[in-house]
């Protein structure tokens, strides 16, 4: 849980009335997201959660500055963001891994685009490799490595240029479920070590509860934050946790919540 | 004990391929294909000779293969091979720098692609083998027509695959440059150009065939050296076995050529199978 000092201190990220409305080629228009409004502290982990076509990633690609807003504003560590900055990593559902890169190239793709200093960055890679198991692995090509191991340089290469915060969409939903679970355990430990801001968009109520100091809760059509729900779990956590009722209880009520969303609207949803 | 003897028994069909099957497998992988041609060969001998098929219109292999052996004995094959491979290389070469010039420079830049991309898919169309006379017009009766008559029909393959290659990169490779940052020529070097090797592999080997082809229909429309003349002039002398010969020496060069562009895929474009192409 972050502490109140962390709350008072200028937000990583701040979203205020953010709004994003695409215009399809017909003419048609979709507002993917609506009036969204958000502060994030810095180490916080947050997850988003929802059906598809809630928003969710109209969200993170605004965080990213890879989609300009319609209205509203977003800052990234109390500036006005303009664009994509290296304050951010990105970890994509798709690993998203260059083929024809070995692994330690791919996780140091940030530093050659950034014009980083190859030869200290170059340590910190092998590092973030053996964090995430792959050290002996830096030499082979993607195709070499199963798809854990793919989302497991993805995250080392999200994180080489030591970014404030990591932007994370649906990384681990290509994953079979042990899989899943044991990234998201490393996750946690990464997390715990670096004590970077996470916003992680995932459809897994589990996982987002599990994962999470506060998850966000979105419905679909307009896309819109429904509810913000505190994770009240003890730290460090195990998957055993899963099991415990105050765990269940948070399913519940984002289930509910997810349940009411989808309840209300059913014109909507059918359409 | 019950379910380790199960074990063995469900086991035993699968591990062990039999022997014969084996060798069966391999000579059906390897052998048949050669044994056919053999066997077609042998058949065609037979018939032609069993027969009286006149040897103006059909000579037997025998024939074919004592004049493909003079051809290259006295060396009047490979003097005209060598200029006329060096014209389709050149027009290969040509054909290969400026497809994957323009097709990057249409690919990237809208200007490019509106104004010249809609008349390239126009000359496509265009049967380029028709513009051969035109250009021995234009580029005189020496080599310089047949190159450019090679480098045009061997164009368009790269173009086009370099197009495709270029446009078919994954929006989220784009989205991890554009994070970063990442400058239009850089994200164009690191990622788009490697990420369409396959594609632009795959309209080299076509353009590889098609370039042989441009430089022997410059030679048949006028020329006085190059394979392309040596069949004229052996059709206009009724050398029907030196006719053929001359087509196995360009069948041979094909194959060189498939199996030389397959071996720079597999090392260039290691994480990407080749396909075999077989448009022609």
């Amino acid at each position: 849980m972050s502490t109140p000092s962390q709350h008072a201190a200028t937000p990583v990220i701040e979203l205020a009335g953010v709004s994003k409305t695409f215009s399809s080629a017909s003419g048609e228009r979709v507002r993917a997201l609506d009036n969204a409004s958000l502060r994030v502290a810095a180490g916080e982990f947050i997850t988003v959660v929802g059906a598809s076509g809630c928003g969710k990633t109209t969200l993170l690609r605004l965080i990213a500055g890879l989609e300009r807003s319609t209205s509203g504003t977003i800052k990234i560590n109390g500036d006005q963001q303009l664009g994509p900055s290296e304050q951010i990593g990105i970890v994509f559902q798709d690993p998203t891994l260059l083929p024809w890169r070995t692994v330690l190239e791919n996780v140091l793709l940030p530093v050659q685009v950034l014009k980083l200093d190859p030869r200290v960055y170059r340590r910190r890679a092998m590092a973030l490799l053996d964090t995430v198991g792959l050290a002996e692995f830096q030499n082979k090509y993607p195709h070499e490595l199963s798809g854990g191991m793919r989302q497991r340089v993805a995250i080392a290469r999200a994180l080489v240029h030591d970014p404030a915060m990591l932007l994370m969409d649906e990384p681990f939903g290509a994953l079979d479920a042990l899989t899943r679970d044991q990234l998201n355990l490393e996750l946690i430990d990464i997390w715990s070590a670096t004590r970077k801001t996470v916003l992680l968009i995932t459809h897994s109520i589990t996982e987002s509860v599990f994962l999470a100091d506060r998850v966000l809760v979105m419905s679909p059509r307009p896309g819109r934050v429904v509810e913000e729900i505190a994770v009240a779990l003890p730290r460090p956590r195990n998957l055993a946790i899963i099991n415990s009722e105050a765990f269940g209880a948070h399913v519940a009520r984002i289930r509910t919540r997810l349940g009411d969303g989808a309840a209300r609207h059913p014109m909507q949803a059918m359409a | 004990m019950s379910t380790q003897a199960q074990n063995a028994i469900v086991a035993a069909p699968v591990g062990a391929t039999p022997l014969w099957r084996r060798v069966k497998r391999a000579l059906m992988d390897r052998a048949v294909s050669p044994l056919f041609a053999v066997l077609l060969l042998v058949y065609w001998e037979f018939h032609v000779r069993y027969f009286g098929v006149d040897a103006l219109l059909l000579p037997p292999p025998s024939h074919i293969a004592i004049a493909f052996w003079n051809g290259m004995a006295s060396g009047l094959f490979l003097q005209h091979f060598a200029i006329t491979i060096y014209r389709a290389l050149s027009g290969f070469a040509m054909a290969s720098l400026l497809g994957i010039a323009l097709g990057a420079a249409i690919s990237h830049f809208r200007f490019v692609e509106k104004t010249v991309y809609p008349w390239i898919v126009a000359l496509q169309t265009v049967p380029k083998i028709a513009i051969a006379p035109l250009i021995l017009v234009w580029c005189g009766y020496g080599s310089l027509s047949k190159v450019v008559t090679a480098a045009l029909v061997a164009l368009f393959p790269v173009l086009v695959n370099t197009i495709i290659g270029l446009k078919s990169c994954e929006q989220s490779k784009l989205d991890l440059m554009r994070s970063l940052r990442a400058s239009r020529w850089l994200t164009f070097r690191l990622v788009e150009l490697p990420n369409a090797l396959p594609f632009i592999f795959a309209g080299l080997s076509v353009a590889a065939v098609f370039s042989i082809l441009g430089a022997l229909v410059g030679e048949f429309v006028g020329s006085k050296d190059g394979i392309g003349f040596l069949i004229l002039d052996a059709n206009y002398q009724l050398n029907i076995p030196r006719v053929f010969a001359l087509l196995i020496l360009l069948g041979l060069y094909g194959i060189i050529c498939h199996l030389l562009l397959q071996f720079a895929h597999k090392k260039l474009v290691f994480w990407n199978e080749p396909k075999d192409v077989t448009s022609a």
